[in-house]
Parts: C-alpha cells; sequence; structure tokens
C-alpha cells in the first residue's frame, strides 16, 4: 500500500522485475574450443577494459598454453613457481595434447585445482582470484587455486569490546573467518555451506552452523530467503540484514550481527545459524531473540552473580536511555506535582529564564549530541579531540551558562546518551524510540509515554525471527529459558539450549555426578 | 494512500492539538505555604510562592541577600479566591501541589476552620499531607520568620511538624488526620501551636479542638501527659527529678494500648497501658548504682503516670475528648455509645482513666557508672 507506492514513486518507472536490462557478455555459456588462439580471442574480447587481467602465453613442451589471472589477486610468486615454471620445465617435446590429468597429477603443485569446459566458468575462477589454466588441443581449462590478495590481520575488534575474552576479531576475508569459527568449533557437523549472492559482485556468503543441532527448517528457511536474492551487488553483511528479517518494517533488528568469533561460535552452539559475508567483519546471527542485545560475551565468562547484575544495569540502561528525556519533558510540563519539592524549585531556578519549552530544548539537545556523535564517527582520528571539547565545552557548559538550556536538562541528555551506548545491539533503535517517545510526552504528557511503551510492547510482541518469537523466552513465558535472561545461571546450571532451537539435540551438557 | 492519510491525519491530530494543559515549570508560581488569617468577617490570606532564581544552590546561587520566597497577602471572601487572586500579581499559574503547611490565625480557628479543610480537600492540587498549625502571630509573621537552616520558613514549619515523633513536643496533625478526627464519634484534635521568638518559629503546646473550632490551648508540659496516650512516639527525653538530682532518659520504643473496658455494673472506663524501652543518656549522681535500676524504674513509672493524671485531669475539664475515648468505647460497644452519646460530654469530664506505665532501661551507656565519686 503506502510501501508499494514509495516504492514506485522513488524508483520510477523501472521498479518492475522485468523491464529490460543490457546484457552482460557472458550471459551465454560459452564452451572452450580446442584452439588456444579462438579462447583467447574470446577473453581478450571481454576483458579488452580490463588492464589487471594478465594473459601469459608460455610452451608447455611444444604446446601452446596460457593463463590468465588478475594482477593483485592472486600470488604471483605461487603463480609463477607452481603453475608456468613447472609446466614450461616439467614437460618434454612429445607431451601429448590430451594429457590433462597429467598435468594435474604430476606437473601441477597445487591444493585446490579443478577442471572446467566453459569459458563462464574459468571466468568465475580468474575473478576471485584463481588461476586459469588452458592449453591448445584440450577442449578444457584449469582453475587452480593461487589465491594472494591483501587483507588485513586479524586484531581486536571495535565493537563489542570486552576486558576478559578473546581479542580476536572477524575481519574482511571470507576465508579467515570462517576459519575462526572453525578453529573454536572443531567438529565434522560444523557445515559451511557457500551461496554467491550478487550479479556482479558474486559475492561469496557462507551459511555456518553446527549439522546436529540447528534445525533443518532453519537452514532451508535461510537458504531460500538468500538464493531469492537477486540484485547486482552485495557489500556487507548489512545489506543481507533486510533480505532476512522476518519483518522489515519494524525498526528493530532480527537478525544479530558480531565482530567477534566467540560469540557467533556461542550462537551456532546454541542452534543457531551463522550467515558470513564476505568482504564484511560482522557476521550475522539467526534468529534473534530480543535479550541479545543485552548479552556480552563476558557474561558468560565471569562469576554469574556479576554477570547478572551487569545484565540488570543492561536493562536499566536501555530503559533509562528512551526514558529519561521523555520522562523529564512529562514530569517538567505536565506533572510537576509528582516532583519531589527540593528538587522542584532546583529545577525551577535552573529553568527559570531558558527561553525555550522544555520539549525544544530536549529537541534541540538530542538533535545536537547525534551530530556530534556523527561527527566524531566520521571525522579523521587527529580532529576528533575538536569535536569532543566542542560538545563538552560549548555545548554543555556554555549552553548553560548562556542561559540557553537548563542545567537538569544538560544532565537527562547526557544520561540518555550514555546509556545507549551500553547496549550498542539496539543503539539505533533506541534513538528512535526516544523520538517517538519524546513527542508523545510532550503532547499528552505520562499517558504519552504510556500509550508509547505499550505501543513498542505490542510491537515487540508481534515480532518473530525465523519463526521463533522476539520476546522469548520472556512471552510466550518459558521458565527453563530464563536461566539466560536478566537472570545469568552459572555454567553447571545451563543444561540445555535455548527451546526450539535445537530440537534433535537439545541437551547441552550431563549432570556428572 | 489511505494508510498515508491515515497517518498523517493522526499526525496532525498530535502536533496540531498542541499540549493541551501542560504548563512549563518557569510559568508555575510555586506555593509552599498558605496562612488565614481573619479579621472581622474578611478572609485575608497570605501566600508563601518560592522565587526559584533566589534559592542557593552552591556558587551559582541566586543573588545574595535577595529572600528565596514571597509572600503575597490577598484578601477576599474564600480562601479560594485569595488564593487565585495570587495570579493577578505574580501572572504565573498559582501551583498549589507542593503546598506544605496551612498555617491559621487563632481567631480564624476559633471561628471554625471546617470553611478551609473543605477547600483544602476538594482542591484537586492540594494534598491531604498538608500540615496544619495554629499560631497566636499573623501568618504573615510566621512566613517571614528566620529559618536559617532551610531558606523557606515553610519547609522549616514541615520539617518542624516530621519530627514530631521523635521530639515529644507535639504531634504531626494533616488535613487527612483532622478529617479523620472530625469523622470520629465526638474526638477533639490536637494542632500544634506556634509563635515566635527572636522572630524564629516555635512550638508551644497544642492548639485544641472541638470539631472544628478552637476551644483552648495545652502547654508543653500539658502536651507531654497526653502525647504518652494518643502520640506515636519514636524519641524525646524524659528528665526524672529522684531526691533533687536528675537523671535524663531517651526513649527508644514506646508501646501504648489504650482501651475501654465495660464493667459487668454498667461502668464504663478506660486502661492504659504504656510499655516502653528507654536508654539512660545522663546521670551525673550516679542514681542507677545508689539506688538501684528497679528503684528508678518505679520512679520514672510514677513520675509518667502523674504527668499524664496531671493533663487529663485539666483537659478533663476542658471538656474536649482528645484522646478518642467516645470513638473507642463506639468502637467496642456501638450500643452502649449510643445510649451514652448525648451525654458524652459530661461522662468525660467524669471518665475513669486506669494509667499503668510499664518501662525497662535497657542501656545506661558505654559507661558503668558515673566518674565523680
Amino acid at each position: 500500500m503506502l510501501r508499494d507506492y514509495l516504492i514506485k514513486k522513488l524508483n520510477g518507472v523501472f521498479y518492475k522485475r522485468d523491464e529490460p536490462q543490457s546484457q552482460s557478455p557472458l550471459s551465454d555459456e560459452i564452451k572452450i574450443s580446442g584452439y588456444l588462439n579462438t579462447n583467447l580471442e574470446i577473453v581478450r574480447k571481454i576483458t579488452k577494459n580490463c588492464s589487471d587481467v594478465i594473459i601469459r602465453e608460455f610452451l608447455m613442451g611444444n604446446i601452446r598454453a596460457a593463463v590468465i589471472y588478475i594482477d593483485g589477486l592472486v600470488n604471483t610468486l605461487s603463480v609463477d613457481q607452481t603453475v608456468i615454471k613447472t609446466l614450461m620445465y616439467g614437460t618434454d617435446d612429445n607431451c601429448e595434447p590430451c594429457c590433462i590429468d597429467e598435468i594435474i597429477n604430476k606437473l601441477i603443485v597445487s591444493g585446490e585445482i579443478k577442471k572446467v569446459n566453459t569459458v563462464n566458468d574459468g571466468f568465475e575462477g580468474f575473478l576471485s582470484g584463481d588461476t586459469f589454466l588452458m592449453a591448445d588441443g584440450i577442449k578444457e581449462g584449469l582453475i587452480i587455486n593461487t589465491k594472494g590478495f591483501e587483507k588485513r590481520s586479524v586484531d581486536d575488534p571495535q565493537t563489542d569490546s570486552v576486558i576478559r575474552g578473546s581479542r580476536e576479531g572477524f575481519i574482511e576475508n571470507i576465508r579467515t573467518n570462517t576459519a575462526l569459527l572453525r578453529r573454536r568449533i572443531k567438529s565434522v557437523s560444523l557445515c559451511v555451506e557457500n551461496i554467491k549472492i550478487g550479479r556482479e559482485t558474486k559475492t561469496a556468503v557462507d551459511i555456518i552452523y553446527l549439522e546436529n543441532v540447528a534445525n533443518s527448517e532453519l537452514i532451508s528457511e535461510i537458504k531460500r530467503r538468500l538464493i531469492k536474492i537477486d540484485i547486482d551487488g552485495i557489500l556487507d553483511s548489512g545489506y543481507l540484514q533486510y533480505f532476512l528479517d522476518d519483518n522489515p518494517k519494524s525498526v528493530f533488528s532480527l537478525v544479530d550481527s558480531t565482530e567477534k568469533p566467540d560469540i557467533a561460535a556461542a550462537k551456532i552452539l546454541e542452534g543457531r545459524a551463522a550467515v558470513v559475508v564476505d568482504g564484511s567483519p560482522f557476521v550475522l546471527t539467526a534468529p534473534m531473540y530480543f535479550g541479545e542485545s543485552f548479552q556480552s560475551p563476558e557474561d558468560y565468562y565471569i562469576h554469574s552473580v556479576a554477570a547478572t547484575m551487569l545484565r540488570v544495569i543492561r536493562y536499566l540502561s536501555f530503559f533509562v536511555s528512551i526514558l529519561a528525556l521523555p520522562a523529564y519533558v512529562a514530569l517538567t510540563t505536565f506533572h510537576q506535582e509528582l516532583i519531589p519539592t527540593q528538587l522542584l524549585y532546583t529545577m525551577a531556578a535552573a529553568e527559570s529564564g531558558t527561553p525555550f519549552a522544555s520539549f525544544i530544548e530536549a529537541l534541540m539537545m538530542t538533535v545536537v549530541f547525534e551530530i556530534l556523535k556523527e561527527a566524531g564517527v566520521r571525522l579523521p582520528k587527529p580532529v576528533g579531540q575538536a569535536v569532543s571539547i566542542v560538545g563538552a565545552l560549548v555545548i554543555g557548559e556554555t549552553a548553560v551558562s548562556a542561559g540557553l538550556i537548563g542545567a537538569p536538562m544538560v544532565i537527562a541528555v547526557s544520561i540518555t546518551a550514555v546509556t545507549a551506548f551500553v547496549t550498542p545491539a539496539q543503539a539505533n533503535t533506541i534513538v528512535l524510540l526516544r523520538y517517538i517517545l519524546l513527542v508523545l510526552s510532550a503532547v499528552l504528557g505520562g499517558f504519552g509515554i504510556t500509550v508509547g511503551l505499550l505501543g513498542i510492547l505490542i510491537h515487540l510482541m508481534s515480532l518473530k525471527s525465523f519463526g521463533t518469537p522476539y520476546l522469548a523466552p520472556l512471552a510466550p513465558l518459558r521458565i527453563s529459558d530464563l536461566k539466560d535472561t536478566v537472570f545469568l545461571a552459572p555454567v553447571r546450571a545451563r543444561l540445555t539450549r535455548p527451546h526450539g532451537l535445537s530440537r534433535k539435540n537439545p541437551i547441552r551438557q550431563k549432570l556428572s555426578d | 494512500m489511505k494508510y498515508f492519510r491515515i497517518t498523517v491525519s493522526l499526525m496532525m491530530i498530535m502536533v496540531l492539538s498542541g499540549c493541551w494543559s501542560s504548563r512549563e515549570l518557569d510559568e508555575l508560581a510555586v506555593v509552599m505555604g498558605i496562612g488565614i488569617d481573619k479579621s472581622g468577617d474578611h478572609l485575608e490570606c497570605c501566600t508563601q510562592v518560592i522565587v526559584p532564581q533566589n534559592v542557593g544552590s552552591g556558587e551559582e546561587g541566586g543573588a545574595h541577600g535577595e529572600k528565596p520566597y514571597t509572600n503575597f497577602i490577598t484578601e477576599g471572601k474564600e480562601l479560594s479566591t485569595c488564593i487565585s487572586k495570587v495570579s493577578d500579581t505574580t501572572g504565573k499559574y498559582v501551583f498549589m501541589s507542593h503546598n506544605l503547611i496551612a498555617v491559621l490565625d487563632e481567631d480564624a480557628a476559633s471561628d471554625g476552620i471546617y470553611k478551609y479543610l473543605d477547600y483544602l480537600m476538594r482542591d484537586n492540587q492540594l494534598r491531604l499531607s498538608v500540615c496544619l498549625f495554629v499560631t497566636d502571630k499573623s501568618p504573615e509573621e510566621v512566613f517571614n520568620a528566620e529559618a536559617p537552616l532551610f531558606e523557606i520558613p515553610s519547609i522549616n514549619l514541615s520539617k518542624i511538624s516530621e519530627g514530631f515523633p521523635e521530639s515529644l513536643s507535639g504531634q504531626n496533625v494533616t488535613v487527612l488526620d483532622f478529617i479523620n478526627n472530625m469523622m470520629c464519634k465526638k474526638k477533639g484534635s490536637l494542632v500544634p501551636f506556634i509563635t515566635l521568638v527572636d522572630g524564629k518559629i516555635k512550638v508551644c503546646g497544642s492548639a485544641v479542638f472541638n470539631g472544628d473550632k478552637m476551644t483552648g490551648r495545652l502547654d508543653e508540659e500539658d502536651l507531654k501527659g497526653v502525647l504518652w496516650i494518643i502520640g506515636d512516639l519514636k524519641g524525646g527525653d524524659i528528665v526524672l527529678d529522684i531526691n533533687n538530682n536528675t537523671l535524663s532518659l531517651r526513649i527508644g520504643r514506646i508501646k501504648s494500648k489504650t482501651f475501654p473496658v465495660l464493667d459487668k455494673n454498667g461502668e464504663i472506663y478506660i486502661k492504659a497501658e504504656i510499655r516502653g524501652d528507654l536508654y539512660l543518656v545522663s546521670d551525673d549522681a550516679n542514681m542507677i548504682n545508689t539506688i538501684g535500676m528497679d528503684a528508678v524504674v518505679e520512679k520514672l513509672n510514677q513520675s509518667v503516670e502523674k504527668e499524664i493524671l496531671t493533663s487529663l485531669s485539666k483537659t478533663k475539664k476542658m471538656g474536649v475528648d482528645i484522646y478518642g475515648f467516645g470513638d473507642m468505647i463506639y468502637r467496642k460497644n456501638p450500643a452502649v455509645w449510643r445510649a451514652i452519646e448525648n451525654t458524652w460530654e459530661n461522662r468525660f469530664k467524669e471518665i475513669r482513666v486506669d494509667i499503668s506505665a510499664d518501662f525497662s532501661i535497657i542501656e545506661t551507656g558505654s559507661i558503668i557508672g558515673s566518674v565523680k565519686k
């Protein structure tokens, strides 16, 4: 309805799927012919504008051969040594044209090698960093793994920081990421299923799960949703989040994302599935519970009582973050009788002389804070300090002493801002909810806040992530799953997986005597 | 499109309706106390309003020397009209929710205060926890009293009232308490009586109300005797005089039980049992060791009983049942009460009250005896 209307307006006449589009040069399948020249002609024609495609012709005995690879994506040494050198020196003059199996079996020293018989497959191979070998008189080509491009090293991730716990973080390389997971779960049941998404980007996407734990319906549903995607490119796992969401219109994220392998491994062990996308250090896990936003890997590594305390603080922060400012506005403009007397006249003293209504002040301050936050994230690091000085001094101190804003308002805004960072998974949602509640509180006061909160609650109750209620295990209440909500039971008491996540293997730990 | 329209209309309803009934903090004149002064049939109302700018809070406190409150004197026929006239002067909305006290002039109290109480109860901003006081000065003087520790005299007064259970010098009476007393069977009320000494507020006894009219006063000594029976005591010091030596004791915990006894012969009398734990706080003559703990306790019991009896005889003469004996009888046996209801004033003057005090001294401080030999 409204959504369709907007999509139509925003995308002009081309919004329908079956509009004509320009054909890719490789849309038809081209067989590799026995003549190297013909094959190379095709390749040259297609890659005429690609200066980074290297085509190297050489003699294999007395047969002409060529390797095609992309400069920068391959390990040059490996191409020279394992492919070109062995082929040039390892063959003698009476090499037969049909000896491709001999090349595989006796000559090329590479772990991963694949026979192809279409140029299309060859292209796919060398475009992702492998070397494509063709020879005269052979109707097949070889894809040899020579991948070796630059990548970031595995280091401390920016998000999900912990004091105690692993410091490793995912990087942009999908193979490294899957290896990080495999290193934590050394099980043959750990499945890594690959899908390529993106007409142009051909991005590798891996679905990782424990075959003997995760429900097969979940895996097939994830696959179904991923395969349906017909898009030019996937540049980050964030793209997939929308396709995997049960309810993309909701402001709440129904798929969790993490930058830490230990978190992803824990989720996989619980029976969830992880989706790793090449080029993104953020790994998606599904299905997601709302309560997962309040978990930190550290909870599981420290004493459960301390962890419970931290959880309480996180839940509290969430509510403070969305409610502090609306409550302040509601109290000062509608319910002054609820403010303790002494506080009332302190607040009245601070507010007297400020030219704006509380709501306007609150709105101004939060918007200014969001701007500062955004500037702080985007600015180059050396300039970042300037932003914090401007933020702290100019906006905070000076606005108060200039009589533009009351001091209690600055406190309320600061508390709101700081507490939002306690639950990074919901940080953006919190900001949105806060604005909604702020408007409601300014218009209807405490009644507005109540209505807003009820609305949010009803919405949360209606959400499902891959068929699992978002608010589980609180609504619907499942006592056995309360061991990992606000209250965290000790490891020895966490015997079962969350209900429904693993129907075939619900037991995690067996009680020993 | 339909949803688009609905969304837009909903937002318009929200935004265009504006902030109905919202008021900014700086649009309020926050009333902390009201004083009621009656001269003839004209009502003079003194309203204490906060001036927030002058409320000192650290270095950023307001202009020095300026008082953080102002008092407005308004006249009118009714209390409500007097109070709403405050906004004629201030230009701000008179906000009564934080009103802490109502100070009544002695004359106004003698004429009956139900008129004011009715307003204090009905107004939806005012709370039933407003504390009542009666003064012999004008409320304006009370509101201009020095309140060195509290900045605002009204707050000082309400704190005094809160401190009553621990000071043995009065009883905290809120509008709700007063109304409750009025609804009891022929029960009087005690309202703290304040006066000014050297420009500062001082509590001196209580005003005695019969129904809604003030009929007399109890001085501090008499009030103490009454409080033993009705008070909810949590502290306060008792000075005991034994052979011209004094020792003082602090109240730790008091449990008093008062109940009517309906005799088989038809006689009605009241029994009051007072039990309590006390701490010895000063005994420089070492009475505890010279005459013994039991003797001290015995003397103490007698002295308190005497104190109660003295004030009882005085209050009986006044003829106002401030103890609520009548109500106790009614609760025990409504039929008996109905029979004696009409003659209760006279019966009260003659009623027998058996008092038994039974204290124990549970701590004598961290020294064994006094050092002086």
